[in-house]
């Protein structure tokens, strides 16, 4: 999906790995909790010890909400002009975080709750240069 | 702790005000407060000054300087306090915590602002560490968005439905025709809200809040300054504030751990379970309930989160 002249939109966010696309977030070794993005220490008021290390996240999820983006957004959000309605969702990682992003469907109106979803990089916008800026996005299976 | 009673109140009508200052609109309701509890400007010894963000930084809001400054310069302190939608009572709580700690016996609160047109920005910032820029950057959630993933939710868990919604912005605007506060002082119909647009699918442009300029001030003060002005003090029962909790819910940056629990919004149910806490009230002895409908989800999911239905 991603070209030579393809940038992520923040940079050590996610990879395209061997075995595909993953998040890349940590892990509290001391209670479990997990990031994305990488936290500076562990936020669980009960965690008497941060001890975060390393974790990667994806591809698989359900889907637990989303809604449809009917109007542009306000800065800093990004979108190619024209512009078209896109959908946003909230997903349950099978690792155990809640990610929200965008969703990958021509189909914003037939999204359904519950539904199998995967983690995707795609394009988010083109910038006038032609250069493509790639996000995580999430697509029905 | 002091007893502390609201001794008057005041507002600017909410609308859209180009040719005034959010000082201008203050000045109304700082003023309509001051006649309401019988007060000169003098005798205000501290002001807790709100809006949803500080004016001195990132554009829009208040700077409750101004506000001292205009009305005349007696050299009080101002705290200012920016907390988005829950500026009005975070500023009223430490209003009331100053005067209940004893520190001060008159306290103005005091609310303004004047807001940009269209979705309201939610990150000011060009800064890959804020983690509300990632958010919008990398996705694109404005408030209503969000608001619209809760109320999706809510039609997949207890079947509300389009007709729902719209009913609460019906019943709503018809609470407006004679508020001369109001900034819509008209009846919607049913057929009206259905047919708005999506704004963020399922909420339509009827059922989201209007960003709109206003103001509004209340006068707070301990019982030996109320019982000298008036036979009947309206008494402040209690006041609190909360923030989300760590397994409170909805993420509030990109991602969260998922809730085991199902409190959708934690903040919320803390500050009202609190509040009833330290007014020793319970659901049921509530006679009225005014409560924040940035859309109309809310006015049914709070109630129930809070024990009222
Ligand atoms: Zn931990």
């Amino acid at each position: 999906m991603t070209t030579s002249n393809s940038i992520p939109v923040i940079k050590g966010l996610f990879a395209e790995t061997s075995e595909g696309p993953r998040l890349l977030g940590c892990r509290c070794a001391t209670c479990g909790t997990l990031y994305f993005p990488k936290a500076a220490n562990c936020q669980n008021p009960d965690c008497g010890d941060s001890k975060l290390e390393d974790a990667s996240f994806g591809p698989h999820g359900k889907l637990y909400s989303c809604a449809v983006q009917n109007f542009p957004p306000p800065p800093p959000a990004k979108y190619d002009e024209p512009f078209a309605p896109y959908a946003v969702g909230l997903v349950d990682l099978a690792e155990g975080l809640r990610i929200l992003g965008r969703i990958s469907t021509d189909d914003v109106n037939g999204l359904k709750i519950g539904s199998e979803m995967e983690l995707v990089l795609e394009p988010l916008c083109r910038e006038d240069d032609g250069s493509e800026i790639i996000t995580w996005k999430f697509r029905p299976i | 702790m002091r007893e502390v009673a609201v001794l008057g109140v005041g507002m600017h009508p909410f609308g859209k005000f180009e040719e005034k200052s959010v000082t201008e609109l203050c000045r109304t309701a700082v003023e309509a407060a001051l006649q309401d509890a019988g007060m000169q400007w003098r005798e205000v010894q501290a002001v807790s000054a709100a809006s949803s963000r500080f004016s001195g930084g990132k554009g829009w809001g208040l700077n409750g300087n101004d506000v001292v400054e205009d009305m005349g310069s007696t050299g009080i302190p101002v705290y200012n306090l920016s907390a988005g939608c829950a500026a009005g009572g975070n500023a009223f709580n430490v209003g009331y915590a100053l005067v209940a700690g004893g520190i001060y016996d008159v306290v103005l609160v005091v609310g303004g602002e004047k807001m940009p047109k269209g979705f309201i920005q939610t990150s000011g910032v060009e800064e890959e560490t804020d983690p509300e820029f990632r958010r919008q950057r990398c996705v694109g959630v404005p408030g209503p968005a969000f608001w619209a993933m809760q109320c999706r939710r809510r039609m997949h868990d207890y079947g509300t439905t389009e007709e729902h919604l719209a009913k609460i912005s019906v019943k709503a605007h018809k609470n407006s025709v004679h508020n001369p506060n109001a900034r819509f002082r008209k009846e919607f119909s049913m057929e009206e809200v259905l047919n708005s647009p999506l704004v963020c699918d399922p909420l339509r442009l009827y059922e989201i809040c209007p960003v709109s300029d206003g103001a509004a001030a209340a006068l707070i003060c301990s019982a030996d300054v109320a019982r000298k002005r008036t036979s009947n003090p309206v008494w402040v029962a209690s006041s609190c504030v909360a923030t989300v909790g760590f397994e409170g819910g909805m993420p509030g940056g990109v991602a969260g751990m998922i809730p085991q629990r199902k409190v959708q919004h934690s903040d919320a149910a803390a500050a009202v379970a609190n509040a009833f806490d330290a007014a020793g009230v319970a659901p049921g002895d509530l006679d009225l309930v005014e409560l924040q409908d940035n859309t109309v989800y809310y006015e049914l999911a709070f109630p129930e989160d809070w024990g009222l239905c």
